[in-house]
């Protein structure tokens, strides 16, 4: 049998050979131990903003090879899929999701201030749980390098369960945590679905962390997880973020998405327009999610894998038309923990999301669709969270209120 | 009428694909074929079909609806004496039918009185029948109504495409063509007609619109069954996202739990499970697509045009 013959470019490749992808564990530390000092040294300027944004970008850059380093076969890489909670990224694109810089930031102060007053509270090493983590762990897998590099917790300080249902991000930290030497913080890391966590008796759990959202607090299976690890938390325990409120308004989305940011060069809260935002009509507060809330929701069944939460009914008030129609939003803030805030635009998972199948004191030109719900002025609206596959609010109108 | 007449009819063929010359050539063959009526559709495969019939020095012209006369004026001059439509789709007018002395008879691919029309493949396909046959009837003024001469059943397989099934009609015909001129003959150029029985339905050209996957309102095994029906004449099933319109070419049914998502949502992105999509019932495998730009599996499309997990194919044509 003839030997086939390389092709050029396999010649060429077996004389240069390619360097493998690698992960220096010491840059990785190093990396990380800088951001996270300008993360907690950060003030509100732009010149802050914009260290801490090309700090995270060098630490991502070391990172992003690092389901390739672990050998994460590329099927692995790439899968998402919905399961009974919500969407599961693939590991791929969740390794992106540590450049949201506010996002980031802002929890890893609030992480760094919550273990602060946890040692305070508890006079052992503390049990810290992160659910949904992706393959990065970004909120706080910076920091625990920034506490190893500084000497400030040691694994005698600090005790991490890592849990993601993505094999392909299983494997990464595995070898993120290996390589960076920050495996003596780890308990252990599961792959499974963070509701089918059973934590192991007499452990103590003191912080979860969690953070498993889309705009308009959708599509990812936050909500349930929540609701499954505020049941397992010490009584002295903190879970971050503290509160999530969800607002419902009353908003012209050319002018909320586009006048608002004709002249901005990137969405934050500090940036808003307030006369746009003034010009909100404001229905109110649909849901408010914190420790005690997640204790009592109550979830009405309706089929094997979907459920509802009723949150709240809102009444739609009369007001003046204008040129434009106007838009159900969902606007969330996340209250992390003290005064660590993710306002409205700071990120992704803040950004108002608009419910277009609501049509307020119009009927749509084009077709009807199936989705579509006709209110008017006076008209109740029932706000539901549905839970299942495809989490999210399911907007009704009450015509009976009670 | 001559003993030589009913042994040897001389039939004009009316014809308008390729996938039928092996019956042009058993006619030839047996000294039977005098010419042949083309389709007025001008397209590849009919201007194809003339080129072949000029190299088997077979006379045939194009038929014109508008110029009637003309056929029959050519029909006359073949001293055509009986008529044989094998996928013809006009509507023949009394004045041709009534040139052949024995008359005309069609060849159909549906067990008459079912899926009278022009097409019936694609609707017993997408009405997941599981058997059909292959008819010869008398042509008369109404559509597919006359008395049958022949009937021969097949089976459909479960996974048969318009393609495949077209082809089984196609390869069956010349066996039924056979056993139609020994009827023929045996019963002096007036074979015994069974009338039809049974409920009568249509087989109109589907519309754009009954093209397209409704996810709300169909089953995850009938959207498999408009699939293989519109494989590939029609270039598949037709969903819309984003825009633009894709051609599912196959599908196929996936045991998987669906988690209370709306039919259209995309369920799962990768290998080796592929693209899998809710239904109202089941999961759907989206196993071929095409497009404009190419024929893509799912995943491949899914990676090449950023396909996502949770977004929703709409059911809206």
């Amino acid at each position: 049998m003839t030997p086939m013959m390389p092709s050029n470019s396999q010649l060429r490749e077996l004389l240069n050979p390619k360097e493998p992808a690698s992960l220096d564990g010491q840059v990785l530390i190093s990396s990380s131990s800088d951001v996270v000092a300008s993360m907690l040294n950060a003030s509100d300027s732009v010149e802050s903003y914009e260290k801490t944004k090309q700090e995270l970008s060098t630490l991502y850059d070391g990172l992003k090879c690092i389901l390739d380093v672990a050998d994460v076969p590329p099927e692995l890489q790439q899968r998402q899929f919905l399961n009974k909670t919500g969407l599961a990224m693939s590991p791929q694109h969740a390794l992106t999701t540590i450049n949201d810089v506010l996002r980031v930031s802002a929890f890893v102060r609030a992480i760094h201030r919550a273990i602060g007053d946890l040692k305070q509270r508890f006079n052992k090493p503390l049990h810290i749980v992160y659910p949904a983590c992706g393959p990065l762990a970004p909120l706080l897998m910076p920091l625990l390098a920034y506490y190893k590099h500084q000497n400030i917790y040691s694994a005698d300080d600090l005790s991490v369960t890592l849990i993601d249902i993505q094999q392909g991000a299983v494997m990464s930290l595995q070898k993120l945590f290996h390589a960076s030497g920050l495996d003596c913080y780890i308990r252990e890391i599961i792959c499974a679905d963070a509701v089918d966590y059973h934590k192991p008796p007499n452990q103590t759990i003191h912080l979860v962390i969690l953070e498993a959202m889309q705009h308009g607090f959708s599509t990812e299976g936050h909500l349930a997880i929540a609701m499954h690890f505020a049941r397992l938390l010490d009584n002295h325990g903190i879970f971050l973020p503290q509160k999530i409120s969800i607002e419902a308004v009353l908003s012209s989305g050319q002018r909320e998405f586009v006048d608002q940011w004709h002249d901005q060069q990137r969405c934050r809260s500090v940036s808003t327009n307030n006369v746009i935002i003034n010009e909100r009509i404001r229905l109110g507060t649909v849901l408010e999610i914190t420790r005690q809330s997640l204790l009592t929701l109550e979830k009405i069944p309706v089929d094997e894998f979907t459920s509802l939460i009723h949150c709240s009914n809102l009444k739609i008030p009369d007001f003046e038309q204008g040129e434009q129609q106007k838009v159900l939003l969902f606007c969330c803030r996340i209250d992390i923990y003290g005064d660590e805030v993710i306002n409205e635009y700071d990120s992704g998972i803040t950004h108002p999301f608009p419910d277009l199948n609501i049509c307020i004191n119009f009927v749509p030109k084009a077709d009807l669709r199936d989705d579509d719900l006709l209110v008017r002025s006076g008209d109740t609206l029932g706000f539901f969270y549905r839970m299942n596959g495809m989490p999210g609010f399911l907007v009704t109108r009450q015509d009976h209120v009670t | 009428m001559t003993g030589d007449q009913i042994l040897h009819p001389r039939i004009t063929l009316f014809l308008s694909t390729c996938m039928v010359l092996p019956v042009a050539q058993l006619l030839l063959e047996k000294g039977m074929l005098v010419g042949v009526v083309i389709t007025p559709r001008v397209d590849a495969d009919s201007v194809q079909l003339e080129h072949y019939l000029i190299q088997m020095r077979v006379p045939a012209i194009r038929y014109n609806p508008e110029d009637v006369s003309s056929s029959t004026a050519a029909i006359k001059s073949w001293n055509s004496n009986l008529g044989l439509i094998a996928t013809f789709s006009e509507m023949l007018p009394e004045s041709l039918i009534s040139c052949f002395e024995f008359g005309m008879y069609n060849i159909h691919g549906s067990p008459l009185p079912a899926y009278r029309g022009i097409n019936p493949i694609f609707w017993q396909l997408k009405n997941k029948e599981s058997a059909s046959a292959v008819v010869i009837c008398k042509v008369q003024q109404g559509m597919d109504d006359g008395g049958i001469a022949i009937s021969y059943p097949f089976d459909i397989h479960p996974q048969d495409t318009f393609g495949t099934l077209s082809g089984t009609i196609y390869q069956l015909m010349p066996m039924v063509i056979q056993e139609f001129l020994t009827l023929f003959a045996e019963h002096c150029g007036k074979p015994p007609l069974q009338p039809q029985q049974g409920g009568a339905s249509t087989a109109p050209h589907p519309d754009e619109e009954e093209l397209f996957i409704d996810w709300h309102n169909t089953d995850a095994q009938s959207i498999t069954a408009l699939v293989r029906a519109c494989n590939p004449i029609l270039g598949g099933a037709r969903i819309r996202w984003k825009g633009a319109v894709l051609g599912v070419m196959q599908a196929s049914v996936v045991d998987r739990p669906l988690y209370g998502v709306e039919p259209g949502t995309i369920l799962h992105i990768g290998s080796p499970e592929g693209v899998l999509v809710a239904t109202k019932n089941k999961a759907l495998s989206l196993d071929v697509l095409q497009m404009m730009d190419g024929a893509f599996t799912g995943l491949r499309f899914a990676e090449r045009f950023s396909l996502n997990a949770g977004e929703k194919f709409v059911s809206q044509a």
